[in-house]
């Protein structure tokens, strides 16, 4: 009986696919964490399209310069700058994941006095710093495409 | 029991592609940059580039590590999102082997792409 209800209470926790857009209490992290796998499947479904593009290349040096011509177009451009976008956040966030799941960015320990500043708050300057590299990379990356 | 090591090579494909897939955006994507930095890399997208690049071995070593990285780290990822729809056992032992071999194809077909232009 006891097992039953303990196994209740961790379905009622289990958030599922609505975990996925729902931050709740989590903030900030969880939507970055949402973001990384968004463009986690974006760059391996683009890897998968390179990889078909390039099949190009078996037939003969016409065929690849042709494609070559058609992708030389402003949306294609654009669509290449996401993807380096999407490579920055995804390689820039994986590093905070890894850097806090190895322990490096958990700070020393602290007695819990009044008030109280949770690990999410203590971790988040290093959001910041993450992000405003991001935005820099970024738009340092415009002038490649303008 | 096998997620642990699963995992760790999944951290450690990540440091493989934040340094090779790095290099190859900022050669293929961000020529003007550094150009404006001295380092003119030509059009590398060109032909003459692209066979120059497939007829090195030094570049074909470095796709090849590029592919299996990728491919391991997008896979792995892919099925950790799958696992959280909740499947049951046999769906997801389908769907392990079922990213297994379409991997390996992949990995196979993309390889065999530079080795035999």
């Amino acid at each position: 009986m006891k097992a039953q209800s303990s196994e209740r209470r961790y379905l009622e926790n289990y958030l599922g696919i609505k975990g996925w857009v729902w931050g709740g209490r989590y903030r900030l992290e969880r939507y970055l964490y949402t973001l990384h796998r968004i463009s986690g499947l974006a760059l391996l479904f683009y890897f998968l399209l390179h990889i078909a593009m390039n099949g190009f290349r078996l037939s003969s040096g016409e065929s690849w310069t042709s494609l070559m011509d058609i992708f030389d177009t402003p949306i294609v451009k654009f669509g290449e700058y996401l993807v380096l976008a999407g490579f920055t956040f995804h390689a820039l966030n994986g590093l905070r994941l890894i850097l806090q799941e190895l322990g490096y960015t958990l700070g020393r320990p602290k007695p819990p006095v009044y008030p109280y500043v949770d690990a999410l708050e203590r971790r988040r300057p290093i959001v910041f710093v993450m992000g405003g590299v991001i935005i820099i990379l970024l738009v340092v990356f415009i002038f490649n495409f303008i | 029991m096998r997620e642990v090591p699963l995992r760790l090579w999944q951290l450690i494909a990540a440091a493989v592609i934040f340094f090779l897939v790095g290099t190859h955006l900022i050669i293929m994507h961000l020529g003007d940059i550094l150009s404006f930095f001295g380092a003119d890399m030509g059009e590398p997208t060109a032909w003459s580039s692209v066979m120059e690049r497939a007829s090195s071995a030094w570049w074909t070593v470095f796709y090849g590590i590029v592919l299996a990285a990728v491919l391991y780290h997008g896979f792995l990822g892919l099925r950790n999102v799958i696992s959280e729809l909740s499947l049951s056992p046999a769906a997801m032992r389908v769907i392990n082997r079922a990213l297994i071999v379409v991997g390996i194809g992949i990995f196979a077909f993309a390889l065999y792409i530079p080795i035999s232009t």
